[in-house]
């Protein structure tokens, strides 16, 4: 995975404060931001359902994949991830397993928690709907981060940082 | 199937990890609005007609288009809001038949301590998208993926 972009900008805002009140701009691009996001968000639950699943079993699915290689899926570390309550994760789990998506695997040697995997026809759905998904978010990725610098650049850092990564984007 | 090998174990965890924070992001900015008397919806439309550049108004076509609802839905979250004092309607003087929101100082101060609340908490969103997804190399390969115009350089240069 590249960092290059993520520990610059890191350096470059540590120590900024930013302030209580915002400007015409950066409304703007709060604004602009929201509608990137939201649009985002339609795109993928239309994703989801065209591929036969609920949006909340694709982003399920998706966790599970996408757990760090230590990372064991456990209901309360999908919780966290979903931002769902423990009983609406138990429940979509239960959907699932009886639609034969996911099962649950009983952790040796502690055998009172559970884990989540995918069952081989849980698996088969996400590789397309990732790269659809990975494809729209590369699309949009460089306007949501140019509203993001509009944002999160302040006045002092304003100058250095019009190139971050909003430029990167722009060429493709 | 070639397609679906382009999708490596680390494509996961970023997507993964993105939208983990995404939702992190939108749950805080929902509970702030909550906390201030408002429902996301309303929190949202505020942004909408502050956030409109050159002007201080926006229409409910444009409403409707900003968050993504549909026209009457958008009728009837102005009208909520223009009974909880955050906006206004004030007719077009150009079209009388058209009508052009406005924030009230009530929404106007609302939006002002929300929004600044709101963007402390995008730095984590900034670096979960940054590093993934805007970075040239993976750009790169996910338009040959999808047949888009691949990138004129050479991935390594």
């Amino acid at each position: 995975m590249r960092r290059g972009v993520a520990d610059n900008i890191a350096l470059r805002y540590k120590g900024d404060v930013l302030p209580q009140t915002l400007t015409g701009p950066e409304y703007r691009a709060l604004a602009e931001f929201r509608y990137e996001v939201r649009r985002f968000l339609h795109f993928s639950e239309r994703a989801a359902r065209s591929a036969g699943l609920e949006p909340q079993q694709h982003q399920l699915l998706l966790a599970v994949k996408g757990m760090p290689e230590d990372g064991k899926a456990t209901v309360g570390v999908l919780a966290e991830r979903l931002q769902i309550e423990h009983h609406s994760v138990v429940a979509l789990l239960d959907r699932m397993e009886a639609r034969g998506l996911v099962r649950r695997v009983r952790a040796e040697p502690d055998r009172r928690y559970a884990y989540v995997r995918l069952t081989a026809r849980g698996e088969a759905i996400l590789p397309l709907l990732s790269m659809f998904h990975r494809a729209e978010l590369c699309s949009v990725a460089p306007s949501l981060s140019r509203a993001l610098s509009a944002l999160l650049a302040h006045r002092r850092g304003r100058a250095r940082v019009a190139g971050v990564s909003g430029r990167e984007g722009d060429d493709v | 199937m070639a397609r679906q090998a382009r999708i490596s174990k680390l494509d996961y965890e970023a997507l993964a990890a993105f939208r983990a924070a995404l939702r992190r992001f939108l749950r805080f900015t929902e509970e702030g609005a909550r906390a201030a008397g408002l429902t996301p919806q309303q929190h949202q439309l505020l942004l909408a007609v502050k956030g409109q550049p050159g002007r201080h108004w926006v229409s409910i076509k444009e409403v409707a288009e900003a968050l993504q609802v549909r026209h009457h839905a958008a009728v009837g979250l102005v009208d909520r809001c223009e009974g909880a004092g955050l906006v206004r309607r004030v007719a077009d003087p150009h079209d009388r038949r058209q009508v052009r929101v406005v924030l009230t100082a009530a929404g106007e101060k609302v939006l002002e301590r929300l929004s600044a609340r709101n963007r402390r908490e995008l730095e984590t969103l900034r670096e979960a998208l940054g590093g993934p997804f805007v970075s040239r190399g993976r750009v790169g390969s996910s338009s040959h993926a999808t047949g888009r115009p691949a990138r004129p350089r050479s991935r390594r240069g």
